[in-house]
């Protein structure tokens, strides 16, 4: 009894009530905006999204886009399409590599496609610009990671077999006159696209010749 | 007591029966453990040879497909590149240092922009970023150092050795290369010369295939298999020279023997494996080669030939052109009709 009287006395010293800051009605009011903001929100990011796309379409109609779209084509047909004489059977995987060359180089991001295309302007004093200098530069990049773990390995194996060593010898003689003609054609001003080509090739032979070496050490290393 | 002495001998009567039984038997279990455990090793044995065996299968599967690797890959490169060659090659062949040069480089020398690897720059020890300011002596600087690199090699006869003077971070240092064969000086273009009389049409020159060079007498032919190793100072006074390479096993029909220590091949001494392999590439089958050699520590002149591509000897896999032009391996064993 006394407990309850306590209780009692306690709850006449609690203060008023405060009034609610708003009734139904005005949480109603001051609801709608508010779905309607959240109604408009995916149509504005749709709207955004359409008028990216557009704005990417009209570039790659009139503006750069264009030159993007070229050189994916010459890509695919390995630079015949710059030069009809160009042909063979080899082609394909070269130009294999080189589109996935090409594609990893877009997946890589705009940064990494920025500094391609940097050193690609900085590496070939070349009449167009672009993807295919994007291109080289990215071959150039992947050629020179291979390098790296070339430069590793010694100079050549205790035991020298002279037929491995000599398939070795043929593909760094042809690296060297790769690179030699590739110096040639930067002082004459060569068409990217025709470098590129060849920055594909030199790709694909120093590619090959990382296989070889591989192939020499564990074969070295046989009891 | 004397009971206790009975016991006690009869104890002891057990005991020197027991002692050896246990002993005997003891080593019958030793015996066969031992039995075992030999078994176990002439099977564990039995096992690692057959592994050994098979690793070394693999590891000539790898270099045979390593030697396919390279073949296709030189020949899938030779349209595109000979092509371009054709475009810029203008001259007789020159040397090369394995480099590419930098076409924007300033006017203190031509900077090293790539360094071809296993290259004669690479070797040396040329990194990229160098600057190349002299070749055998002879200044690279002013306008267009590249071009002046590129013109300097013109007179630089393949095999030889160049003096190559670079700056690197800010230091002078020299390096000396030898030159590897080039593909002709194609950077010289020729003004457009007044037109002369027509002469007879030139049959076309046919084309040197690319594995004139490192070929197949090399890669997959009879001295493929040969084996060398390069000469240091303790092997050189066993053999009794002090420069030269070993020759670990020779080829067949190639009058040269295991342990022979090679000194010169028509007067060019290798200093390597490696070298001796683009020595002997620089000739075509059936050439003949002056060759001396330490036999014995006696030297010896030895006279051979080239050999003509043959059979391996061994089940092996051929690149071949079929009648449709495409190219396929054939496996086919020394002699066989059974191409697959």
């Amino acid at each position: 009894m006394h407990d309850s009287i306590d209780y009692i006395q306690r709850l006449r010293t609690l203060p008023t009530e405060t009034t609610p800051p708003y009734n139904w009605q005005e949480f109603q009011r001051r609801a709608v905006p508010a779905r309607v903001a959240t109604e408009w929100r995916p149509l504005a990011v749709a709207a955004a999204l359409l008028f990216v796309v557009c704005a990417i379409a009209v570039w790659g109609r009139f503006g750069g886009g264009r030159h993007l779209v070229a050189d994916s084509a010459a890509v695919e047909d390995g630079g015949r399409n710059a030069d009809p004489t160009i042909g063979h059977n080899g082609q394909s995987a070269s130009l294999a590599e080189g589109t996935a060359t090409w594609s990893a180089g877009v997946t890589d991001g705009s940064g990494d496609r920025n500094a391609a295309q940097a050193e690609g302007g900085r590496s070939s004093g070349t009449t167009s610009a672009g993807p295919t200098q994007s291109e080289s530069g990215i071959a150039a990049r992947r050629s020179r990671a291979i390098e790296s773990w070339l430069a590793t390995l010694p100079q050549e194996p205790a035991v020298v077999r002279v037929g491995t060593r000599a398939a070795v010898a043929g593909l760094e003689d042809r690296i060297a006159q790769v690179d030699d003609l590739m110096t040639s054609m930067r002082i004459d001003g060569t068409r990217s696209d025709r470098l590129a080509a060849l920055q594909r090739e030199r790709l694909r032979l120093v590619g090959s010749l990382a296989q070889v070496r591989y192939a020499e050490v564990v074969a070295s290393r046989s009891p | 007591m004397n009971t206790k002495l009975t016991r006690l001998t009869l104890a002891v009567a057990v005991a020197g029966v027991l002692a050896p039984m246990s002993v005997l038997a003891a080593s019958d279990a030793a015996e066969r453990a031992v039995a075992e455990i030999n078994a176990q090793q002439k099977e564990f044995d039995a096992q690692q040879k057959e592994l050994d065996a098979k690793l070394a299968e693999a590891r000539a599967r790898l270099e045979e497909a390593a030697h396919e690797v390279a073949e296709i890959s030189s020949r899938m490169s030779e349209p595109v590149v000979d092509h371009m060659m054709s475009i810029y090659e203008d001259g007789p062949p020159r040397a090369v240092l394995g480099v590419q040069l930098d076409e924007r480089s300033g006017k203190d020398g031509a900077r090293v922009q790539e360094v071809s690897p296993g290259g004669a720059a690479a070797e040396a020890g040329v990194h990229v970023g160098d600057v190349i300011t002299s070749i055998n002596g002879v200044d690279v600087k002013g306008d267009r150092t590249a071009r002046q690199v590129m013109r300097a090699m013109r007179k630089v006869a393949p095999d030889s050795k160049v003096k190559v003077q670079v700056l690197r971070e800010g230091k002078s240092q020299e390096f000396v290369l030898t030159a590897r064969p080039g593909i002709g000086h194609y950077d010289v273009r020729i003004p457009p010369i007044p037109p002369i009389p027509p002469i007879p049409p030139i049959p076309p020159i046919p084309p040197i295939p690319a594995e004139a060079a490192y070929g197949p007498v090399f890669i997959r032919g009879p001295l493929g298999e040969m084996e060398l190793v390069s000469l240091t100072p303790q092997l050189g006074r066993y053999f009794g020279t002090d420069k030269g390479v070993l020759v670990v096993r020779a080829p067949k029909d190639f009058k040269l023997e295991d342990g022979d220590v090679i000194l010169a091949i028509d007067g060019r001494a290798p200093t390597s494996g490696s070298h001796a392999t683009r020595i002997l590439g620089s000739y075509q089958p059936g050439e003949k080669i002056a060759i001396r050699v330490m036999r014995q520590q006696k030297m010896v002149n030895v006279d051979t030939t080239l050999p003509e591509r043959g059979p391996r000897g061994r089940p092996g896999r051929e690149l071949r052109e079929g009648p449709d032009g495409n190219v396929r391996f054939d496996h086919r064993v020394a002699g066989a009709d059974s191409a697959t």
